[in-house]
């Protein structure tokens, strides 16, 4: 039997409806490109401020990433739209 | 120099009493306005409060959702109340931090602007020192020179906001420690 759950997202920040309408999409890691990092400001170490949203994000520790430092600062592609 | 209070009548502020039909309700758009706030929030503080403010679920209904008592939901809403309200002046300060980001970060070293950065994200010593990898001791005697180095270089809107939460430490719980966690070492705590 199919998990009805198991592509399902959700994030108290924006609602049932839009989860359950699946029009979000959760943006959790971006290639560390130059295009991605312009939506950012340096913070002090590996730590990025995304300037439309103020998530905290950082470096991994490859640099090949940009990722959330806590779960809550997820990022939708609305933000990476609105950021870029 | 005489000061006047010329809001509103003192009174009738000291004589209302709040009722539970006063509770504010929110749409789920108006959340979305509120985001950049309630990002600081952890997500058993997002669900309590979007089940009261946004579902509009009575207090005994989230009870039962989220598997609470009574007396440990009523201290939360009370944490939360309490934690929006230094979240509010975080955001009221965050342009500030951003400016000083842009033009005065280079008088302090990458490893203090990466305490200052994650102290004004969680306002805990202890996640700030675990994201760093060091000791809690030092994250503290770290942030305690940074505070003096900024009343050394005068830079006072930054002195004010730190200070601020130096008197504030904790209240803004991004993540709560699993109830069955274990230290691993004296140097957790």
């Amino acid at each position: 039997m199919q998990d009805f759950f198991e592509q399902f997202s959700w994030h108290s920040s924006i609602g049932v409806d839009d989860a359950v309408q699946g029009n979000k999409k959760f943006v959790t890691r971006l290639a560390n490109t130059k295009k991605a990092s312009q939506m950012f400001v340096g913070a002090g170490g590996d730590l990025l401020v995304h300037k439309a949203t103020q998530a905290l994000w950082k470096l991994s520790d490859d640099g090949k990433f940009i990722e959330p430092v806590f779960d809550t600062d997820i990022l939708t592609d609305e933000d990476l739209e609105r950021g870029s | 120099m005489r000061i006047r209070y010329v809001g509103h009548n003192i009174e009738t502020i000291k004589n209302t009493r709040y009722e539970v039909a006063d509770i504010p309700r929110f749409t789920a758009d108006q959340v979305k306005d509120f985001r950049p706030v309630f990002r600081f929030l952890n997500d058993k503080d997002r669900d309590i409060l979007y089940l009261i403010f946004v579902a509009r679920k009575r207090q005994s209904a989230v009870e039962r959702i989220l598997g609470r008592s009574q007396p440990s939901l009523c201290y939360d809403i009370k944490r939360i109340r309490k934690r929006l309200q230094f979240i509010c002046y975080l955001q009221t300060v965050y342009d500030i931090y951003l400016d000083f980001l842009h033009e005065r970060a280079s008088e302090y070293t990458d490893e203090e602007l990466e305490i200052m950065t994650l102290m004004f994200y969680s306002t805990s010593l202890t996640q700030t020192a675990r994201l760093m990898g060091m000791p809690q001791i030092r994250v503290r005697y770290r942030f305690d020179k940074i505070l003096r180095k900024m009343e050394d270089l005068g830079h006072w809107d930054m002195y004010e906001i730190f200070q601020t939460i130096r008197t504030n430490l904790n209240i803004v719980k991004r993540i709560y420690k699993p109830a069955d966690a274990v230290p691993s070492s004296p140097s957790s705590f």
